[in-house]
């Protein structure tokens, strides 16, 4: 088998339940947020994750930052499962998959600078110079489309969009391959969302990112992913190109999802017919 | 808009503000300055009894500005040396318990399982006396004196204290910047000492200067039921205690003096809190 | 269109003329929104559209006169609730107009719901405070009222607390308890902003219903052209304070002419490649540079600096609204547009 037949993150029967804990007189109920899920990602490729809120589309991007662990399943990256990494394995995963979130006002310390804070995991993790970091910060800012002197500027002296776009320049600095974008633009204004939206665009091509776009903003995902995988109560109940999702839904969920979508001309009205439908018998 | 003030020009825009801060803030400064020159400020030492004869002077007698006590000490010269055992015994233990809060109450927040759990229940336990009962049964173990009072009111705080840093530090957790630092594999004493900690100091700053105030009166208070500072030192709750003798004859100011000098002094502690918390607030233009 | 007839011989519920809003800033003084004029039909739903930094809220909040007085420089220009005017009135006589005849739904549910009352007692209170009825007949009214919001088990719902219902639930209850005091309009702040697009589709639904049933006049401020498309019999669209475009929705939508408003349109990504044979080739149209900063004095066009159609005359001399040829003519409504560009009438 080549590399590029490897997928790049594979999650495979991934199981995450919350609370179940045993305490002195009780045990509390456990919740499922992820129920045997299993999809592939492929190299280079926009790989969109739909669904209500609760569905457990934001666990599973959590779980492969790692920032969570899985209570069953594995997830592998380059054919390696992320769980048996070793500690210098683990650290080289850090710099590779980054993520990027909704909510851009707590995404950075309120009190430091937007450039110190970028700048920290280079010279921590990679050992720059603190010159070296700045300069490589700069750059990323200049990718970004920000200004070298937003470096100085703390999180509150930036509008949204600015510093959603300082949260993507902190993903880049460390030259990752792979990007779990949660829900980077709901919480944007509609033309900084296209600004964005456009700009992660431009830096896949430039530098053949991977992402996992989770998001809620269905036009978006119709018009940014390559597939698209939908969930419902933490399982996956379609996954297909997004092409397909959008013109031959098969699953009710799905159907339900896509006959939300509000939009200007008639289309998708056909889907939006069968969505009411489906909206009346339950 | 995106021009950050330098820090003293901040100081003075919220000074020039709040008119009770900078009233709060220069009897603070004053006080502090009082205690460093009170060798030079007072007119006699601190328990030079001067004669006799000069037993309960009337505030204003010659060279007795606020008269002097039942031993003929002069009142002004002891309120002159009490700032340094008030301010000592105020800000000290404070400054104590807010490290050793700091430190238990992040880590409680950062590790909410085990550990979290049961550093936080063993607060409950003091945190369910009241603080006031806890510090006479402290001191009185520990015996009176000034060290043991401190100590007293180190570990009375560290509750509260600890509770405020562990819930700021949960509710800190919980925000995305958290996240991004661990996500580039920043370490966990990174995380809580270099992430957390500067989103919790301010509330806790805020608190222990608020503290200090009400520690002045505890303190003045365990003095005056007589666990605190011994006689003869210059303190001004001791001071307030020993002129309840007299209150009643016709000498109240003995008592007045020092009383007026711990409230004013807990008052601008209080302002110094409020002040603070605007201060250190980064949105704050 | 609405079961409701829309008579234009009324005089208006609602009339909004030459607003402008000054705030208090460190240097002096600002008009967060300008000249704004809005007339309200009884039984109309109008959507007022624009981004963060474009007035929308500060219109809502000028209306509500719920801008802090600290904030608050003062008003200029009218606002009219049934003849009368809010601004030239005393406080006790506003509030009681104003809590009659308006009722606000906004985007947060979690924070209009008091977390420690049952939320059937707290749509009971409002009942009791606002008409002379038993508190038996107000129990009755408020069960009424959430069955009509499409609340299946209205009883069990009567007495749960906020945090135990979803998100859509809640705002059900939110514009209940609204639509509880009998208002004429209902002002919707981004009322579907937080929720998943079926439940943003369910409540939206909903404000169509009570439009149409309880002939409820609703203003609602958006920033999603979605919204707009779905609800709207007027829209309004706001750029940094000033009206920028206005008319009926459809003309608008259909035929938009201010370059903000054709640029926003096209920042929706369009979906008809889905149904060809070909992949998407189809790319997102950006407006760039931001929101200007009102705070700073702009000549001319204020979104000249964004604008794709800008030549040098925009940053000189500063546009009108100016009628434009409208494609329906029905409801009397002008279709203006503040660009010097707009093909006139």
């Amino acid at each position: 088998m080549t590399k590029a037949d490897v997928p790049l993150v594979k999650v495979d029967h991934l199981i995450k339940s919350f609370g179940g804990k045993r305490s002195l007189f009780s045990k509390s109920k456990s919740i499922h947020a992820v129920k045997d899920v299993s999809l592939s990602i492929n190299r280079g490729e926009t790989f969109g994750l739909i669904g209500e809120s609760g569905s457990g589309k934001t666990t599973i991007g959590r779980m492969i930052m790692k920032l969570m662990d899985p209570t069953d399943g594995q997830i592998l990256y380059d054919g390696k499962s992320i769980s048996h990494f070793s500690k210098k394995e683990m650290k080289d995963y850090r710099s590779k998959v980054q993520i990027i979130f909704q909510d851009s006002g707590s995404a950075f310390n309120p009190r430091r600078p937007i450039g110190k804070q970028i700048a920290y995991p280079l010279i921590k993790n990679k050992k720059y110079s603190q010159d070296a970091a700045m300069k490589e910060v700069y750059h990323c800012l200049e990718m970004v489309g920000l200004r070298k002197d937003f470096a100085n500027r703390y999180p509150h002296q930036l509008s949204g969009g600015q510093r959603q776009r300082a949260g993507i320049a902190r993903a880049l600095v460390l030259h990752p391959e792979f990007l779990v974008l949660d829900e980077p633009v709901s919480a944007l204004d509609v033309s900084v969302k296209a600004q964005i939206v456009s700009l992660l665009e431009n830096l896949q091509k430039e530098f053949n990112f991977t992402y996992l776009f989770i998001a809620h903003n269905l036009d978006l995902v119709a018009y940014f992913c390559d597939r698209v995988a939908v969930m419902y109560k933490g399982e996956i109940v379609e996954v297909n190109t997004a092409q397909q999702i959008f013109r031959h839904p098969q699953n009710k969920v799905t159907k339900k999802l896509l006959g939300s979508i509000l939009t200007l001309d008639g289309s998708l009205n056909e889907i939006k017919s069968e969505a009411y439908e489906i909206n009346s018998i339950n | 808009m995106n021009t950050e003030l330098s820090w003293g020009s901040k100081v003075m825009r919220i000074f020039g503000k709040d008119k009770t801060a900078a009233l709060g803030i220069t009897i603070i400064i004053v006080t502090a300055l009082v205690a460093i020159f009170a060798d030079w400020l007072s007119p006699y030492g601190p328990n030079s009894a001067a004669d006799t004869a000069q037993r309960l002077a009337m505030p204003g007698t010659a060279g007795h500005l606020f008269g002097t006590d039942d031993q003929g000490r002069d009142i002004l010269s002891r309120i002159i040396y009490g700032t340094r055992t008030s301010l000592f015994s105020s800000i000290v233990p404070v400054v104590i318990s807010a490290v050793v809060s700091m430190c238990l109450g992040i880590i409680a927040g950062f590790f909410q399982g085990r550990i979290g759990n049961s550093l936080m229940r063993i607060m409950d336990v003091f945190f369910a006396f009241p603080s006031v009962l806890l510090a006479i049964a402290i001191a009185a173990i520990l015996g009176p004196g000034l060290l043991n009072v401190c100590i007293a009111m180190v570990i009375v705080r560290i509750p509260y204290m600890t509770r405020i840093v562990y819930t700021d530090t949960i509710q800190e957790m919980q925000k995305e910047y958290v996240e991004a630092s661990r996500a580039y594999g920043m370490g966990r004493a990174a995380v809580m000492f270099r992430e957390i900690m500067p989103n919790v100091l301010p509330s806790l700053i805020v608190y222990s200067a608020t503290l200090c105030g009400v520690t002045i009166v505890t303190v003045a208070g365990l003095s005056f039921i007589g666990l605190g500072v011994q006689p003869p030192t210059a303190d001004w709750g001791l001071m307030a205690s020993e002129g309840q003798n007299v209150l009643m004859q016709g000498d109240p100011y003995v008592t007045l003096f020092p009383g007026l000098a711990i409230i004013i002094l807990a008052f601008a502690f209080s302002t110094l809190g409020d002040w603070l918390r605007d201060l250190l607030d980064p949105t704050q233009k | 269109m609405n079961m409701i007839e829309k008579t234009d011989s009324q005089d208006p519920v609602l009339n909004i003329e030459h607003l402008t809003t000054k705030i208090k800033i460190s240097s002096g003084e600002v008009s967060v929104i300008e000249d704004i004029n809005l007339k309200l039909n009884k039984g109309e739903i109008m959507v007022v559209v624009g981004e963060s930094g474009s007035g929308k809220s500060m219109t809502i909040n000028s209306i509500m006169q719920l801008i802090p007085k600290k904030l608050l420089k003062g008003y200029e220009g009218s606002i009219k609730l049934d003849q009368s005017d809010l601004l030239t009135m005393n406080d006790r006589d506003k509030w009681k107009l104003r809590g009659n005849k308006i009722s606000l739904v906004t985007q947060n549910a979690m924070t209009s719901l008091d977390p420690s009352y049952r939320v059937g007692k707290q749509i009971v209170e409002i009942i009791l405070a606002s008409q002379h009825v038993s508190k038996a007949d107000a129990k009755g009214k408020t069960i009424d009222l959430l069955k009509k919001m499409g609340i299946e088990d209205p009883e069990r719902i009567y007495q749960s607390y906020p945090h135990q219902l979803s998100g859509g639930l809640r705002q059900r209850v939110i514009i209940a308890m609204a639509l509880s005091c009998n208002p004429e309009i209902i002002i919707a702040d981004e009322p579907t902003s937080a929720l998943d697009p079926t439940v943003q589709l369910q409540v939206l639904d909903l404000l169509k219903d009570v439009n149409r049933n309880f002939g409820t006049t609703i203003l609602m401020i958006t920033h999603d052209f979605g919204v707009v498309s779905y609800m709207a019999d007027k829209v309004v669209v706001m750029y940094a304070g000033q009206i920028v475009e206005t008319g009926l929705a459809k003309d608008v939508i259909n035929d938009p002419q201010h370059p903000y408003t054709k640029s926003l349109l096209k920042c929706i990504p369009d979906l008809k490649w889905i149904y060809s044979n070909s992949n998407n080739n189809t790319s997102l149209f950006n407006i760039p540079g931001e929101v200007p900063d009102l705070t700073k004095k702009i000549t001319g066009c204020r979104f000249a600096a964004r604008c794709f159609k800008a030549v040098a005359q925009c940053s000189q001399i500063q546009p009108e609204l100016k009628k434009v040829n409208a494609l329906s003519s029905e409801n009397n409504m002008e279709h203006l547009s503040r660009c010097i560009f707009a093909k006139e009438d």
